[in-house]
């Protein structure tokens, strides 16, 4: 299996790169708005973006006329403004949403059909690829990837079993860190009612 | 309205950017005397202006009859001592020389007004540079006070209070930017807000702090009866100010905000009262509020058990910490019916023993004690520690103490944090209601207290601690092979994995 080939190129071979939707000044919220927005808060690394129904985005009015780009199942976001440079892919959100331009929002274009997405985000936070983020990044205030030099990273592109494995592999050891964090939080609770029940004048025992 | 929050701010921002001279070359405690000292003379100037300017119109251009008239204004400007005079000539040297000149022949002029107030501020100083950087840097600041965002007349500003929260504005901004020295001049404005609206001022009180600092507390005072009363200015303000230098401040603070009749005092409080009546006995006061420094160390124990007011008759504070000073001095200053007071304390005025306990057992089975307030931490500039405000009545009926834990309700900030208007409000209802609620304010009984020995940390009366809920231990450990049913899954999966990528062992 592990002989088949591996495909070396550009991001940009493989991807269009469009900034976030452009609003301007600071993000005015609107419980009522027409559409959701995705900001840096919601993006966890590791994770995909997952809500159909919109519940834990935010809500916005978008000022533009034209129709903007949604973002779609399978699209990746990369957060490159700031100091941490992640990316998550979309596994599904409302219809009618968009991300701020702190991210590039990411596609891969119609030829990469060899690329999953989940396997491209999970490259892009691949140590290597960090390793090249921060190379780029410039600005002590604010550091920042250029589009261009995003689009200049370095991907390889194993065949898709083994992306389709890969990933499979580093969505369970995510898992497997939330069940050992619930593991920790569950011994607490634990320790707390034996106490509880120790400490309780009325009782003579812990049964 | 909207017109006037921008007029505003255009001026705070003007008179910030003038400190703009300053930064780099002169410490941010040194240079707010100038700044603030020259928005002062540019106000008067201009309001002089102004005016001659109107009996221009009507009497024509007659120097010596309007040089008569505006003898009778509210403050006389000598002439070539204005603003404009010194901005004509600032590109000659001398101009420390010249402003200094100015501002003793304005202070001369207006004698009953402002003796004393520019005694301690120089601007021929060495604190500026040698002398070229020093007539430099007084260009600059003559210049940025000339531009048209600091025209500051009457009939352009509108109402004084704008002039009166640009110097607030100012003062603000200082205290946030010098550090530790902050709180010697500034209490925050929400923490005077509330201290004024539970003591709430009534038409006709006579009000006064001890250590008024720059004197925004007195003025946060005076503006709850002019809000209450329909802008009555019926109320007579008074305060003592240790630092020559902050007196000076507070006393321009009290012209920008129109309060004229006014008796600001310089003084030590403690060692040299000045507020005094007619007896030569200590004036009492219907209001009396301050922010005393937190545990100053000298403060002025040596004379103070043969004190000639005898403030000291329930105990004389140790030597170290001069906390409860100030207190018994303000409770001292009460008027016996009316008096009301509010005081800003490090929490260690609540608990610790010896002189200071057995004062404040006094001061609690007197009856004077109304309540304890537990503020945030963060709150007040210079230090982090937080602090809570103790009520006194001399007008009380029942021997309860309300104690409100106000701690935990705050606007979070970076490196201060704030009280709301909500904040204040609900601290201010449930001080009004007298009444418990819950996790937040208790009523407690003499006995109580007695029984505290009369220690009043706050968390002994209000608990605030969350009911520990029941925990299902059978259920908890249900889950707990439950998660690990599925790590084992996991790790199987993983490993199976592992294989296909070709790292099986």
């Amino acid at each position: 299996m592990n002989h088949q080939p591996k495909r070396r190129c550009l991001l940009q071979s493989i991807a269009a790169i469009q900034p976030g939707y452009p609003f301007r000044g600071k993000l005015e919220l609107d419980s009522q708005g027409d559409a959701f927005v995705v900001q840096y808060r919601h993006l966890v690394v590791g994770e995909a973006l997952y809500d159909p129904q919109g519940k834990t985005l935010d809500r916005v009015t978008l000022p533009g006329r034209k129709h903007p780009e949604y973002l779609c199942s399978g699209d990746i976001l990369f957060m490159a403004k700031g100091t941490r440079n992640d990316a998550a892919v979309v596994r599904e959100l409302p219809r009618n949403t968009v991300c701020t331009p702190n991210f590039y929002h990411i596609r891969l274009t119609l030829s990469a059909c060899n690329v999953l997405p989940e396997f491209l985000a999970w490259q892009l936070n691949h140590v290597n690829a960090q390793r090249y983020f921060a190379m780029c990044s410039q600005g002590s205030a604010a550091p920042s990837i250029t589009k261009s030099q995003l689009g200049n990273l370095p991907i390889v592109v194993p065949p898709i079993e083994q992306q389709a494995l890969m990933v499979k592999l580093a969505d369970a050891a995510t898992r497997e860190q939330q069940l050992f964090n619930q593991l920790i939080e569950n011994r607490q609770r634990m320790v707390d009612a034996a106490g509880h029940q120790l400490l309780r004048p009325d009782t003579t025992t812990g049964k | 309205m909207s017109n006037d929050s921008v007029k505003q701010e255009q001026i705070n921002k003007a008179v910030w950017n003038a400190c703009d001279t300053f930064r780099g070359t002169v410490d941010p405690s040194i240079y707010k005397d100038y700044v603030l000292t020259m928005l002062f003379v540019k106000y008067l100037s201009d309001v002089y202006q102004d005016h001659y300017d109107n009996y221009v119109t009507e009497y024509g251009d007659t120097p010596e009859l309007i040089e008569e008239l505006m003898k009778n204004e509210r403050f006389v400007l000598p002439r070539d001592s204005g603003f404009y005079a010194l901005y004509d000539q600032r590109h000659e040297p001398g101009n420390g020389e010249r402003i200094d000149k100015a501002l003793h022949a304005i202070e001369e002029a207006n004698i009953v007004k402002l003796a004393d107030v520019f005694q301690d501020i120089s601007f021929n100083s060495n604190k500026l540079g040698d002398e070229k950087q020093k007539n430099d840097i007084l260009r600059h600041l003559l210049e940025d006070f000339a531009r048209p965002e600091l025209n500051l007349r009457p009939s352009r500003i509108g109402k004084l209070d704008v002039i009166g929260n640009a110097y607030e504005y100012l003062i603000k901004n200082f205290a946030a930017t010098s550090g530790k020295k902050a709180g010697e001049f500034y209490t925050p404005p929400e923490v005077s807000e509330l201290m004024a609206e539970i003591v709430e001022p009534k038409e006709g009180d006579e009000i006064c702090d001890p250590a008024c600092g720059s004197a925004s507390l007195l003025l946060k005072c005076a503006n709850q009866v002019r809000k209450s009363h329909d802008g009555s200015k019926n109320f007579a303000l008074f305060g003592q100010e240790a630092i020559g230098s902050t007196w000076a401040l507070a006393k321009m603070n009290m012209f920008l905000h129109g309060i004229d009749n006014h008796k600001l005092e310089w003084g030590d409080t403690i060692r040299n009262p000045k507020l005094l009546d007619e007896n030569g006995g200590l004036k009492h006061f219907d209001i009396v509020v301050a922010n005393p420094p937190f545990s100053l160390e000298k403060w002025g124990f040596e004379g103070a058990d043969s004190d000639p007011y005898s403030r000291f008759r329930r105990g004389v504070p140790p030597k170290s910490k001069g906390d409860y000073a100030f207190i018994l001095h303000m409770i001292e200053t009460l008027k016996p019916k009316t008096g009301r007071m509010a005081v800003v304390v490090p929490h260690g005025v609540l608990f610790r023993g010896s002189a200071e306990g057995k004062i404040r057992q006094k001061l609690i089975e007197e009856k004077l004690l109304d309540a304890v307030i537990g503020l945030p931490e963060k709150l007040f500039y210079g230090t982090g520690i937080p602090a809570a405000v103790l009520v006194f009545r001399k007008d009380k009926t029942d021997n309860n103490v309300l104690f409100i834990d106000a701690s935990r309700e705050f606007q979070a900030g970076k490196n201060q944090n704030q009280l709301s208007d909500e904040n204040i409000a609900k601290v201010v209802d449930t001080y009004k209601q007298r009444e418990n609620l819950d996790k937040y304010a208790y009523l407690a009984s003499l006995e109580e207290i007695r029984e505290n020995d009369f220690n009043l940390n706050i968390p002994r009366y209000v608990d605030t601690f969350e009911e520990e809920e029941e925990i299902d231990l059978m259920a908890v450990q249900a889950e707990r092979k439950d998660i690990e049913a599925e790590i084992a899954k996991l790790n199987e999966q993983m490993d199976g994995y592992l294989k296909e990528l070709g790292y099986g062992a």
